[in-house]
């Protein structure tokens, strides 16, 4: 069989399975909701317990802790992921899609660009409920596109990893919390809701060198919201570059692993 | 045809299934019966393509499934023992989502879908969600997704495991039409009945291994058909059975254990009303007695000299 023919297949596969993915999320409107809104109350708590205690670079938590926000929903995003995953195996279904003359790899890129689709839902909403709390771009149009390709791409590549524990956890009950408890760490030790100086001192080299750090601040500088480098640290310094390189890694390591894991897959 | 020549393959200490020997002509049925964990499903999956072997080969329809799994694919289908049914489309998404994954194009994935519908009895449920299903439903829905791609070998791993008996019966029928027009069909079961019924040769697995293989007939004469079993309200009364049971039937019956239990062999229906009013007759006061067809525990007893294992799984 040729490239072209397989790639032809490939992407006509994917379709087939995007579309199985987002009759899946009509039809199970619950998970649009809570993803949804559960980032609204986020900001909501955080506003409301934070807002007036937090120094917040530039004086507005609003406009600091939106961009955080962004980047919190596209992480959690993954329990969706991974459970779905988990189920789809647990169910047979995996092995349904496996027993046919498929592109394999569709079944798992379909779900990755589904649950795109989902997190672009989730952080437009998200955006017009900024707003309305008093958060607002300062940065020219294409900055503002860029800051969301950049979310878009992180939540691509982390949507990978939810695949990866989704295969290996198999539970779909746990499989929602293993891969949350993989990103969890990660949003919670960081400057998304607070500049890192105001951490704890033995939590600040971590948060520094957090992934999560950087993505945060490279959204926040391309929205134009106010942020607080740590310059004397290489991420503080070119939190742009960081953030590239971890989306760039996550998906080099978890496309891979997903892929051969589900030619593995077993109940 | 299905190929399988030693094939093994073993979870840690478990081997699952233990140098699997089989071959199945063109347009025939074919049974693999045992107990739970037996090794059936991981049998399945290997010759389907969906789990490597550790060692052995596995060739389906001409095409060795290890080596080339993709081309495999195009000419079997499989209903796996755990219907594999999006809840979250209806019937008709479902097949015809197979169906363009099968690449047949959008319009013969739907021409296709309407078809297997019909043919499973599923038009009028066709546009519910399939969680909406009953068990019975969702089993035809996944069967009839084996069958989109219009398979030569056909896999079915205990496809009539929870049906009731007429969803049983019309899966039955399907299964003898598929054979009848040329398709070969492997099929796993617990089920004496459902193999004898069906299959052309049984094949009986028991920890990984064929622990005897034959047509249905000689595995029966192997076991001895069926048997009238008796139970008796008092031990006291047991010689008296086994004397009167014996001179109708014509063979010595045997007592079990507890002695309140005799079991003549026997597939003669007339036997059980002649043995109610012999042993009432005799004063032998009876708890129950029933005609019984031979299980796949009476095939496991037969051959093994024990109960069929209830495994790990
Ligand atoms: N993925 C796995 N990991 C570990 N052990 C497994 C796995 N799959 C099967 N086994 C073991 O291999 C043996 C055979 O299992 P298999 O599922 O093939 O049996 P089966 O005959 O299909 O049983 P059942 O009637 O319960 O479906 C069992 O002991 C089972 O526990
Ligand atoms: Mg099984």
């Amino acid at each position: 069989m040729s490239v072209a023919h397989a790639l032809r297949w490939g992407v006509s596969d994917t379709h087939t399975m995007v579309r199985r993915y987002v009759i899946g999320l009509t039809k199970t409107p619950e998970v649009l909701f809570f993803t949804t809104v559960q980032p609204v109350l986020f900001v909501l708590l955080f506003a409301g317990v934070f807002g007036g205690s937090i120094d917040a670079p530039g004086g507005n938590y609003a406009e600091y802790l939106m961009p955080g926000v962004f980047v919190q929903t596209a992480a959690f995003a993954i329990a969706v992921t991974g459970s779905a995953v988990a189920l789809d195996v647990r169910r047979g279904v995996v092995d349904r899609f496996r027993s046919l003359p498929m592109a394999p790899t569709a079944v798992l890129a379909g779900r990755a660009v589904a649950d795109l689709l989902l997190t672009t839902v989730s952080l437009a909403v998200l955006s017009g409920f900024g707003l309305l709390v008093g958060w607002q771009p300062h940065a020219g149009f294409p900055q503002v596109i860029a800051a969301y390709l950049v979310l878009l791409a992180f939540a691509f590549a982390v949507t990978w990893l939810g695949v990866y524990v989704g295969l290996v956890v198999r539970a779909p009950e746990v499989a929602s919390q293993a891969s949350l408890f993989t990103v969890i760490p990660l949003v919670f030790l960081s400057n998304l809701y607070v500049p890192i100086d105001t951490l704890p001192g033995w939590v600040r080299p971590l948060a520094a060198w957090n992934p999560v750090s950087a993505l945060v601040s490279t959204v926040r500088d391309l929205f134009g919201n106010s942020d607080r480098h740590i310059a004397e640290s290489f991420p503080g310094r070119y939190p742009e570059l960081v953030a590239l390189i971890s989306i760039g890694l996550l998906l080099a390591v978890f496309v891979p692993l997903s892929v051969a894991k589900f030619h593995r897959a077993d109940r | 045809m299905i190929i399988a020549e030693k094939l093994v393959k073993t979870y840690g200490e478990v081997r699952a299934v233990d140098g699997l020997d089989l071959l199945v002509p063109q347009g025939t049925v074919f049974g693999l019966l045992g107990p739970n964990g037996a090794g059936k499903t991981t049998s399945v999956r290997m010759l389907a393509s969906l789990c490597a072997p550790d060692s052995g080969r596995a060739v389906v329809a001409g095409i060795d499934v290890v080596r080339k799994p993709r081309e495999v694919r195009k000419v079997m289908g499989l209903a796996g023992q755990y219907s594999a049914v999006d809840d979250n489309l209806t019937g008709r998404q479902n097949l015809d989502m197979i169906g363009r994954l099968h690449h047949l194009g959008a319009a013969a994935a739907r021409t296709r879908a309407e078809e297997l519908l019909r043919r499973f009895d599923l038009v009028d449920a066709a546009d519910r969600q399939a969680r909406g299903y009953s068990g019975g439903m969702r089993r035809r829905l996944d069967l009839a997704g084996a069958l989109v791609g219009r398979p030569r070998v056909l896999f079915l791993d205990e496809p009539t495991t929870g049906l009731d008996p007429r969803s049983r019966q019309q899966l039955w029928d399907v299964v003898q039409d598929l054979a009848d027009t040329g398709t070969t069909v492997l099929l796993t079961t617990q089920y004496l009945e459902e193999a004898d019924r069906l299959a052309a040769e049984i094949a009986v697995v028991d920890g990984g291994r064929i622990i005897a293989q034959g047509s249905p007939e000689r595995l029966k004469a192997d076991v001895g058909g069926g048997r009238l079993e008796v139970t008796l309200r008092e031990q006291a009364h047991l010689a008296v059975a086994i004397e009167v049971l014996g001179s109708l039937a014509g063979v010595r019956p045997r007592p079990h254990p507890e002695l309140t239990r005799v079991d003549v062999p026997t597939d003669d229906g007339e036997l059980l009303v002649a043995a109610v009013r012999a042993l009432d007759a005799a004063g032998v006061r009876v708890v129950d007695i029933a005609l019984r067809r031979p299980t796949l525990d009476d095939v496991f007893l037969a051959l093994t000299g024990r109960a069929a294992e209830r495994g790990a799984a």
